[in-house]
């Protein structure tokens, strides 16, 4: 770039016919040009490349400085004689700024430089950092000059504006540098403005289009918000982050809670932590991102207990078209409780059904039968799949009872019970107890259950149980037949030993002596006893068979009439009696009465020789009993024979000492434990006794019900 | 006594009983006597003979457990007939069990008395008997 040409020469020998105002009419044509291309950088650069071209008759190139000002990258290049095909290879070379010396300076500076008498090794250092093929391209060029005008608009370099000539006589000149450098000026100007309207309508175009999206994505979110209430699964939606953005109608509902309470706060923590079971927090958390189903869980709900949840997890994208954005997740809820319960029950049910001893098979309203259970085939011999789809009457060999009645009484809706014989396939028949039940829907008949249950070691029971009370009736009845004559036939003989000692010493006792009729007093005296043994045996006897009649007994009234009776028979003693109020007891009043009869008279009895003979009467209520005591200062009795106390006939103290038949405390005895009671004494001799009999406090009367049946 | 009228018909199987009885009613003043029979047939027999007019008595004392046709047998017969129904008849056994008395008082019997073993009750008893149908009591003429 030594060599310098004048504007002059360069008006000589290129454009001259032309005259220089010709061409500055053309180069205000060229710059007009520009304005029609205002709107569009792309067309602008390459009407600035081919009028630059057309107008200097050289091949002119516009390279564009990249963004970080290192590179001019080619953009636009135009040669108006394309034979030079080599320069069309260099002008799409990108050229580093830095490689070419007194490019960047060129660059800031905005410097026009005219290069003329090129040759090609002075711009071997300009073509050093180019390519191999660029480098010889640009060199077969063999251009001879070459104008470099940078183009600034508002105090910046956008690029450069690049004419080169490859003939030698026809040099670029210092005119056309002026030229060039006006149309880069004016160029970079117009392509800056190109640019910023570009950008600008860009702009606008991308803020209508993000406002007509807003628009939509307003409608869509209001289209999905309403989606997600009606749906009646409890909804929540999350951001990326796992906070809720949303939660629907349902879930508000589900845990009580208003979306205002949920709303930002993560997932697992909303609803006093409901849903922040470990193993569903990990696998959802663990999800996040991505989709995770069926997860589910027992949580605890604040005023609906413990429910069983089932939740999938699922994130939005891009294509869902969702109101919240692509990184959203829908978190959905589904109460499972009564489905997982059912569920458990069912399976309960048929275990059941299969493993339960009893014969079941179950049908429709035809009395076909759908099911069978085990128990069923081993009591028929059949499998299930046999007798499948057959009705009953068909498939199940029964006899025993009228089955035309039972199946009619059946299929009018009662429940039959019955007793019959199953015929077993082997040929064996089976006793059975059958139970029937009509399965109804909406009181119309659609199935039924029939139950059988093999009795055969029930009805041997039975039998033998029949059998063991027929003999014990039998036995019953000899019993009572034999106290019966007892009655009669015992007491005749002993009323005539009486009878006829007493009409002996009446009629011949001046022919006795003293002797004789001792002798005689002995014989009646013991026939007398043996009279009142016979008296109190047949009372006791009698107890057994006679049924309680049982109503409110008042037990104050009744202990202390007794105990006026018992002291009254001894005219002359000296008591001291006490009856403390006693609760009224359901019983059998003049069976009760003879047990205070019985253990008065004792206590009057025993206390003979004390003065005061002292007897307590009390009671304590320690349910479910009423305890009733009869405490005296008599003469007691040794407690090594307690056990001896209420057993018949047994006594503990000669007769000649007190008298008695040795019935009364059996007697007692068997009267309490007829009422559901006990009886039980204590004392030490000479220390008084104690005797202590139990009532039950209530319900006496269902208690004895069974024992008469 | 001729053997069809008396005032005491005593049905009584045992001769130790019907003696005893004797002598209990002994003390009263029985103008027409005591007839004795020794069991239910023989006492049917004397109330309902063929052809014969029904006996009067003022009171049969009719023991339970007889030999042949069992006291309450008699008991029905006798209450069932509109002859012999008006005469009182007092049970007079050693029964007292609750099904014999209920018994005898669903067939109408008048009065039912349990002989008491001891002699000196049985006596009284007795008397009091006698006094009570003999002398106490009204029939119907």
């Amino acid at each position: 770039m030594k060599a310098e040409v004048s504007l002059i020469e360069m008006v000589d020998g290129g454009v001259e016919s032309r005259g220089i105002d010709g061409r500055v009419a053309q180069l205000a044509d060229v710059l007009r040009s520009f304005a029609d291309a205002t709107t569009d950088p792309a067309r602008l650069l390459d009407t600035i490349a081919s009028r630059t071209a057309t107008l200097l008759g050289q091949a002119t190139s516009v390279r564009l400085l990249s963004a970080d000002g290192a590179t001019l990258e080619p953009a636009v290049f135009y040669d108006p004689a394309p034979e030079g095909s080599e320069l069309h290879v260099s002008g799409r070379a990108p050229i580093p700024v830095a490689a070419v010396p007194g490019m960047a300076a060129a660059l800031t500076e905005g410097k026009t430089l005219l290069t003329r008498n090129v040759a090609p090794e002075n711009y071997r250092a300009v073509t050093a950092p180019l390519t191999e093929d660029a480098r010889r391209a640009l060199e077969g060029a063999r251009i001879t000059s070459s104008i470099t005008a940078p183009m600034h608009a508002r105090g910046e370099c956008i690029g450069m504006l690049f004419v080169v000539s490859r003939a030698k006589d026809r040099q670029l000149e210092e005119r056309d540098r002026e030229i060039v450098e006006a149309i880069a000026s004016h160029a970079a100007l117009t392509l800056a403005n190109a640019r910023t309207i570009a950008q600008l309508t860009s702009e606008i175009e991308e803020r209508r289009r993000a406002e007509t999206s807003l628009a939509a994505t307003e409608r869509a979110r209001a289209y999905q918000r309403s989606i997600i209430d009606t749906l009646s699964h409890p909804l929540l939606v999350l951001d990326p982050e796992g906070r809720v953005l949303t939660a629907n109608v349902a879930f508000c509902l589900l845990f009580g809670v208003s979306e205002a309470d949920v709303v930002e706060h993560p997932w697992y923590a909303v609803a006093n932590a409901a849903l922040d079971v470990p193993r569903m927090r990990s696998l959802l958390e663990g999800a996040r991102g991505a989709t995770a189903s069926d997860v589910e869980a027992a949580v605890v709900i604040p005023g609906q207990g413990r429910r069983i949840l089932k939740v999938a997890m699922r994130r939005m994208r891009p294509g869902d078209g969702s109101a919240w954005g692509s990184g959203a997740h829908l978190l959905a809820i589904e109460d499972v409780t009564e489905r997982t319960e059912t569920a458990e029950v069912l399976e309960r049910r048929a275990i059941l059904f299969e493993s339960m001893g009893e014969a079941v098979f179950a049908g429709d309203f035809e009395l076909r039968i759908n099911e069978a259970n085990p128990a069923a085939e081993r009591l028929f011999g059949w499998t299930a799949g046999e007798v499948r789809n057959r009705k009953v009457q068909d498939a199940l060999e029964l006899s025993g009872y009228d089955r035309a009645e039972a199946q009619a009484r059946l299929l009018a809706g009662e429940t039959i019970r019955r007793r019959g014989q199953v015929h077993h396939r082997a040929g064996n028949v089976i006793d059975v107890e059958v139970s029937s039940t009509p399965v109804k829907r909406a009181g119309v008949l659609t199935g039924f259950v029939c139950v059988m249950q093999d009795i055969t070691e029930r009805l041997r029971l039975e039998q033998a149980a029949e059998a063991q009370l027929t003999a014990l009736q039998h036995a019953n009845e000899e019993l009572e037949s034999f106290s019966y004559s007892v009655s009669h036939d015992l007491r005749a003989p002993i009323r005539a030993i009486e009878g006829f000692s007493r009409l002996l010493e009446e009629d011949y006792g001046s022919a006795l002596d003293e002797e004789g009729k001792r002798l005689l007093g002995v014989v009646r005296k013991n026939a007398r006893r043996m009279g009142m043994l016979i008296d109190d045996l047949l009372d006791f006897s009698r107890l057994g068979r006679r049924p309680l009649e049982t109503a409110a007994v008042d037990m104050t009234a009744l202990a202390r009439e007794t105990l006026e009776l018992a002291c009254g028979a001894e005219a002359g003693r000296d008591f001291e009696v006490s009856v403390d109020d006693l609760p009224a007891v359901s019983g059998d009043r003049s069976l009760l009465e003879q047990v205070w009869k019985n253990l008065l008279e004792n206590a009057v009895k025993y206390t003979r020789g004390r003065a005061p003979a002292v007897i307590r009467i009390t009671a304590d209520t320690i349910d479910p009993e009423v305890i009733f005591h009869v405490r005296d200062n008599g003469v007691g009795f040794d407690m090594q024979y307690v056990n001896k106390l209420f057993g018949v006939f047994e006594r503990l103290h000669p007769d000649a000492e007190f008298e008695g038949t040795g019935v009364g405390l059996a007697l007692v005895e068997r009267i309490v434990r007829r009422h559901g009671g006990r009886v039980w004494a204590e004392s030490e001799i000479g220390q008084g006794a104690s005797f202590h009999f139990s009532l039950p406090s209530e319900g006496l009367a269902s208690r004895e019900e069974g024992r008469e049946g | 006594m001729n053997g069809r009228t008396a005032d005491v018909i005593l049905v009584e199987d045992s001769d130790e009983d019907a003696e005893l009885a004797l002598r209990g009613l002994r003390k009263q003043k029985v103008a027409n006597g005591v007839h004795r029979l020794h069991d239910g047939a023989a006492a049917l027999d004397f109330f309902f003979a063929e052809g014969e007019p029904v006996p009067s008595a003022k009171v049969i004392l009719l023991d339970l457990k007889l030999p042949k046709v069992h006291g309450l047998e008699v008991l029905r017969r006798l209450k069932s007939d509109p002859r012999t129904q008006p005469i009182p008849v007092v049970m007079l056994t050693s029964s007292k069990e609750d099904r014999d008395l209920a018994e005898a008082y669903r067939l109408g019997v008048n009065s039912y008395i349990v002989k008491p073993v001891e002699f000196d009750k049985f006596m009284t008893t007795l008397e009091c008997i006698g006094t009570y149908w003999l002398t106490l009591n009204q029939l119907p003429a």
